[in-house]
């Protein structure tokens, strides 16, 4: 008995040894097929945000050796009224932006799931948007939103609103201009959710309908919680491109007559947009790296709320 | 699955970080340190015939104004057979930053302003050409008095003066003569200009804008940091080294400003600008001056050419005047900012001389001058070059005399020019929307913050 569990262990040792070397060849041979990616990364993402994290102690102005100042550039962004500014635009437009665009797109997957004819037209309409390019999106919109002649107004004119707003001219209009068109563009995460949608399997809507449940209710108890992993995805990932929103507010600031980055009134100084604009326009490479680090850790924070958030459900 | 969640959330902003460090690899051992390699040390290869290749990044235009480049390239390899220039349209200035500090520069920049030469002189990034036009007796009294104004960094000169702009008052006559106003007698001072300005101002019944007589904020006029000198503004004080935001003139051309947005009957400043940015792009049909809904403008030569080639209907009515200026410094009358397209050596570039060669060619030929000045609608910077555009449109005439004028004003290169523009620009903007806004307070804050 004693002796046969000894040549047992014996015998599993051998295995776990077997296996254990096999297990080291494999991660090698995985860690060479996947070495292009690690050394990509290692100079391109992570050498630069190391070198970022140092720069950020340094007055470096790319075209000269940086000197270190210790934390004087977080102590000046601290203090800059200028940098308060896009942290209240990009939390307001954040704020605003994820769930707005997230109800959006998954009312729009509920509505796209119905079985009637011609959804696949309706799907692809919807869809089609969001393979426009940011930059050709970003100018169509300007016209658009255009205070006289932009096609918003008039319809806005023909039913009967007299004096419609003047959307990226206007301080107060801006953010909810931009937030129009990335609506325009929500597609890309209606698909996630219509693919989530589609695979809710069909017998617990049957048996929650069995126990009498309305649709309203089955979406709300039966629905949600099945997809709830990919709204969370969604959440995530809106809300991280949302604090780095650069390209369309680059673009459409510069598209207007106003020529000012942060358009009228820096109404629309995202934060990125601020950070563009200290580090390659004033050449203050230091100050917007400080920037970039602390964009990281509420990017981070952010991320670390939504998941304790998403936990509670478990 | 949680941890991979954070992951990929952590490696997005990532992205950003990357972003701001990309155009710092190999900092600036190279790009900087050779800032002094000074004129005739490396004279070997001009003088021994030794083929050499330049590269040359300019802004002039990737189409027509290519092909005038390579035209004038071409001479100028004719001449000079040891001699090959490469050059590329470029106008990304991040590009051209990490270029010179990257150690590997073009050899020519040719720039369509000077708004970025202080900032880069300041850090080291351009050749001071004072030793090459020492050496090679370049007469600057052949230039337009201001031409080296423009390129000057704290005594030296950061580039060769090509192509000059400026900016005078462009006028709609026909809009005037509607408005009972004689089109012979332009505004001569800002109080004059904003009476005309609200006698030419339009609002339909429902209070919208129909027609505007004036903005200050247009494109061409280069915003307070051009028609700041009609207020008799100083920038920056070159005896003690301090820029001067609270500067007396840069206020009153604010007070002016907001004044305007106020005062304009019936209308809000937010309705005005609203009007404004309906307009189409700057220099098409479609903006508000070529469109005919706007009717006086500041602007440069070349918005003459293309109302003539846009709006040929309108192009009898239009009329050109000097700037106005404030009523207590009406001396200024006839002052415009000047500007240039300065033809620049950056440091560090593989061959001066070669370069050297080239722009100081470039920018002392009549012809070539000529060429593109024409090409560019704009002005020479040589007195003796008698432009074709001059001769056909007498309009030009005045542009060209308040550039040759002892009155031009170049704005200075300041280190942290572009940080000081776009915070003028800033508080401007907020001044013409709000009339309760301090820009005074506002200036101090900024000299305060500037000088430090």
């Amino acid at each position: 008995m004693n002796r046969q569990r000894i040549m047992r262990t014996e015998a599993n040792k051998n295995i776990i040894k077997e296996n254990r070397k096999k297990d080291m060849k494999n991660l090698r041979l995985g860690l060479l097929f996947i070495s292009p990616i690690i050394i990509g990364f290692c100079c391109f993402d992570l050498y630069p945000i190391i070198m970022s994290l140092y720069y950020s102690f340094t007055d470096f102005s790319i075209l000269r050796a940086p000197e270190w100042i210790g934390i004087d550039n977080y102590v000046e962004m601290f203090m800059d009224p200028l940098y308060w500014k896009s942290v209240l635009n990009t939390l307001y437009f954040t704020l605003i932006g994820v769930p707005l665009l997230t109800i959006t797109a998954l009312l729009l997957a509920v509505l796209l799931n119905l079985r009637t004819p011609l959804i696949k037209a309706f799907r692809a309409l919807i869809y089609i948007p969001s393979v426009v390019p940011t930059v050709a999106c970003a100018l169509l919109w300007s016209w658009i939103l255009n205070p006289n002649y932009g096609l918003l107004n008039s319809v806005l004119r023909s039913l009967g609103v007299s004096n419609p707003p003047g959307w990226l001219a206007d301080p107060t209009w801006a953010k909810p201009g931009i937030l129009l068109m990335l609506l325009w563009g929500t597609g890309g995460q209606m698909v996630i959710f219509l693919a989530a949608l589609q695979g809710v399997p069909d017998s617990l809507m049957e048996s929650a309908r069995l126990d009498g449940a309305n649709a309203f209710q089955i979406f709300i108890y039966v629905t949600i919680p099945m997809i709830r992993n990919v709204i969370f995805y969604c959440v995530i990932t809106q809300a991280v491109a949302l604090l780095q929103f650069f390209a369309q507010a680059y673009v459409m600031s510069s598209a207007s007559t106003s020529g000012s980055l942060g358009g009228s009134n820096n109404c629309t100084l995202f934060y990125g947009l601020y950070l563009y604009q200290e580090g390659f326009g004033f050449l203050k490479m230091g100050y917007a790296s400080a920037m970039a680090w602390i964009l990281l850790i509420i990017s981070l924070f952010a991320t670390w709320l939504l998941l304790k958030f998403s936990d509670m459900f478990d | 699955m949680e941890y991979r969640k954070m992951l990929s959330a952590l490696l997005v902003p990532a992205m950003v970080l990357s972003l701001v460090a990309c155009g710092s690899t190999g900092t600036s051992s190279t790009g900087a340190s050779k800032t002094d390699s000074t004129a005739g040390t490396d004279e070997t290869a001009a003088s021994s015939g030794e083929k050499v290749t330049l590269t040359m990044w300019q802004q002039w235009g990737n189409g027509h104004e290519a092909e005038v480049m390579q035209e004038t390239i071409d001479k100028f390899e004719k001449e000079n057979p040891n001699i090959t220039i490469d050059a590329t349209c470029v106008t990304d200035s991040s590009k051209i930053l990490t270029a010179i500090s990257g150690g590997n520069p073009p050899d020519i920049l040719s720039l369509w302003d000077t708004s970025v030469l202080g900032e880069w002189a300041s850090q080291g990034a351009l050749t001071d050409l004072t030793p090459y036009i020492e050496k090679d007796a370049i007469d600057k009294d052949a230039f337009v008095p201001k031409a080296f104004d423009t390129v000057t960094y704290d005594g030296g000169i950061y580039g060769m003066p090509f192509i000059l702009f400026n900016a005078s008052l462009i006028y709609n006559a026909d809009m005037f003569t509607e408005a009972g106003l004689d089109p012979e007698s332009p505004p001569k001072t800002f109080d004059e200009l904003l009476e005309y300005a609200k006698k030419l101002t339009k609002v339909d019944a429902n209070g919208n804008i129909t027609q505007l007589g004036f903005v200050p904020t247009w494109p061409g006029s280069n915003m307070t940091k051009g028609i700041g000198y009609n207020f008799g503004a100083n920038f920056y004080d070159e005896s003690t080294k301090k820029i001067t935001a609270n500067d007396a003139g840069i206020i009153n051309a604010f007070a002016f400003e907001q004044r305007f947005f106020n005062e304009i009957d019936g209308v809000t400043p937010q309705d005005i600008n609203n009007f404004v940015a309906s307009g189409g792009a700057y220099l098409t049909a479609d903006d508000l001056f070529e469109s005919g809904k706007l009717a006086m403008v500041i602007d440069g030569p070349w918005s003459l050419q293309y109302v003539k080639e846009n709006a040929p209907d309108m192009d009898n009515s239009i009329k050109v005047a000097y700037i106005p200026t404030s009523s207590d410094c009406t001396d200024l009358y006839g002052t415009s900012y000047l500007d240039c397209n300065p033809q620049i050596i950056p440091a560090g570039a593989a061959h001066p001389e070669e370069a050297w060669k080239f722009i100081s060619w470039e920018t002392t030929n009549e012809e070539v001058t000529k060429t593109f000045a024409e090409m560019a609608k704009n002005l020479s910077q040589l007195k003796s070059v008698e432009l074709d555009s001059i001769k056909e449109d007498s309009r030009m005439q005045l542009f060209a005399d308040m550039a040759a004028s002892d009155k031009a004003r170049s704005f200075p290169a300041i280190a942290n020019g572009s940080e000081y523009v776009t915070n003028l620009n800033d508080i401007e903007g907020k001044a013409m929307l709000d009339k309760t806004y301090d820009y005074k307070a506002a200036l101090d804050d900024l000299n305060t913050k500037l000088n430090k």
